[in-house]
C-alpha cells in the first residue's frame, strides 16, 4: 500500500511542478490509518473564555496542529461526549461535531465568509423544494401537500419571492431574493456559516436548512421532506435496511450536528466575532 | 410550548443515550449529564430563553437526542451490514443464486 502511494504522491508533485519544501506547508496532515483509543476520559477546560478538550492530560488538537477550542460550553461538552463515545478504535467519521469544529478552526479550503454564503445561496436556485414532478399523480400531490407549506413559510419569514417549477430549467430567482437571503446569512458568525453550508449540502435545500435553524421544523421532519421522493419510492417498491435506513440515519446525524453547531456557536455572539478566519 | 410530560420523556431519552455512552462510569459524575440537568432545571418554568419562542431549549435538547440516537443506530447498522473484506467468487455467485462450474481436476479424470 505504501509504495504505490509514494509513487502517486511524487507523480502529483512532479505534475504540479512543486518542490518538497513548498508542499509541506500547505498539505494537511492526514493519517488514513485507524486511530486506537489512546485515552480513557475526555474532559473540558476553560481558558480565556474558550473551551478546550482534554484527552486524559493531553490537549486535543486540530489536524493542522492548532489547539482545539470552541466558544460554547454546551458545544465543548458535546464534543467531549463524542470522544467518550468511542470504544477501542476512534471512529472519526462518526464525530460530526468534532469535524465541523475542526473545519471552522483550520478552514482547510481557505473559504471566506462571502465564499461560504455564495456556496449556500447557490442551492437556492436548484432547491429541492422547487423541483416538482407531474407524474405519478399521487407523488405530485404529496410534494404539493408537504413542500408548499414550507415554501409559504419561507416567503413570509424572509419576505422573498421563490416559485416552484415542473420543468427542467431552474426557476427564475429574482435578485432581491438573493440579496435578502445573503443579508440574513451574513448576520451569522463565521462558525455558524460553516454549519449552514454543511447542512444545506446534505439536505440539498437551503430553505429546509433555514427552517431547521429557525426552529420551524425539527431535524427528522427536514430529512423526511428532503428525501420525499425516495420515501415514496421505498414505500412502493420496498425498503432496503442496509441502504435506505443507513442513509436516513446518516442524514439525521449530519443535519442534527449542523443545526446544533449553529445553535451553540451563535449563542454567545460576542465571542464569535473574534474568531477571524486566518490565512 | 411542550408539555411537562413530553419534557420529562425527552430528558429520560437523553439520559438513556448518555448511559449507553458512559456505560462503564457513574452517570452522575459525567459533566455532560450535570450540564444537561442544570439546563433542564433552569428552564423548568419556561423553556423559552430570552422569552422568544424561537430560542426554545427543548428544541435544542430534541436535536441533540436525534444526533445521539441516530449516531448509535448508524453505527449498529454499519456493524451489522458492513463489509468484512472482499468476498470469494463462490460466495458472490451464491448471493445471486448461481453455482460455479466444477473445476477440472487432472487426477480425477
Amino acid at each position: 500500500m505504501a509504495a504505490p502511494m509514494r509513487i502517486y504522491h511524487s507523480a502529483v508533485k512532479s505534475f504540479l511542478n512543486v518542490s518538497n519544501s513548498h508542499c509541506t506547508c500547505s498539505v494537511r496532515r492526514f493519517n488514513p490509518r485507524e486511530l486506537k483509543k489512546f485515552y480513557k476520559n475526555a474532559t473540558i477546560t476553560q481558558t480565556n473564555g474558550w473551551f478546550e478538550i482534554n484527552l486524559d492530560q493531553k490537549k486535543l488538537k486540530t489536524p493542522n496542529g492548532k489547539v482545539f477550542k470552541v466558544p460554547n460550553e454546551a458545544l465543548a461538552l458535546a464534543v467531549a461526549t463524542e470522544w467518550n463515545m468511542q470504544h477501542k478504535i476512534v471512529k472519526r467519521h462518526y464525530m460530526h461535531l468534532t469535524s465541523l469544529c475542526n473545519t471552522a478552526l483550520d478552514n482547510p479550503t481557505y473559504k471566506s465568509r462571502e465564499d461560504l454564503v455564495r456556496s449556500a445561496l447557490h442551492y437556492a436556485e436548484t432547491d429541492t423544494l422547487c423541483y416538482r414532478l407531474e407524474e405519478p399523480e399521487d407523488l405530485a400531490k404529496l410534494e404539493k401537500v408537504c413542500w408548499d407549506p414550507i415554501l409559504e413559510w419561507a416567503r413570509k419569514r424572509y419576505d422573498i419571492e421563490i416559485e416552484s417549477t415542473t420543468g427542467l430549467l431552474p426557476p427564475e430567482v429574482p435578485s432581491s431574493t438573493y440579496n435578502k437571503l445573503r443579508r440574513h446569512l451574513l448576520s451569522y458568525g463565521d462558525w455558524a456559516l460553516f454549519g449552514f453550508l454543511y447542512g444545506t449540502e446534505n439536505l440539498k435545500s437551503l430553505i429546509l436548512m433555514l427552517a431547521v435553524v429557525d426552529k420551524h421544523i425539527d431535524v427528522k421532519t427536514a430529512v423526511t421532506l428532503s428525501r420525499l421522493e425516495q420515501n415514496y419510492q421505498t414505500t412502493k417498491w420496498g425498503n432496503v435496511e442496509w441502504y435506505h435506513d443507513l442513509d436516513i440515519e446518516e442524514l439525521h446525524t449530519r443535519v442534527a450536528a449542523a443545526a446544533l453547531f449553529i445553535y451553540w456557536s451563535s449563542e454567545s455572539s460576542s465571542i464569535i466575532e473574534k474568531a477571524v478566519i486566518e490565512f | 410550548m411542550t408539555s411537562p410530560t413530553a419534557t420529562a420523556q425527552l430528558f429520560r431519552s437523553l439520559l438513556k443515550e448518555l448511559r449507553f455512552i458512559n456505560s462503564k462510569r457513574n452517570i452522575t459524575e459525567c459533566p455532560t449529564y450535570q450540564f444537561m440537568l442544570e439546563q433542564f432545571k433552569n428552564h423548568k418554568v419556561t423553556s423559552e430563553k430570552y422569552c422568544q419562542g424561537k430560542h426554545d431549549v427543548v428544541h435544542v435538547a430534541d436535536t441533540y437526542l436525534c444526533l445521539l440516537e441516530s449516531t448509535r443506530k448508524h453505527q449498529e447498522l454499519t456493524e451489522m451490514y458492513g463489509g468484512k473484506g472482499e468476498r470469494s467468487i463462490e460466495a458472490s455467485a451464491n448471493i445471486v443464486g448461481l453455482k460455479l462450474p466444477k473445476t477440472y481436476d487432472p487426477n480425477n479424470s
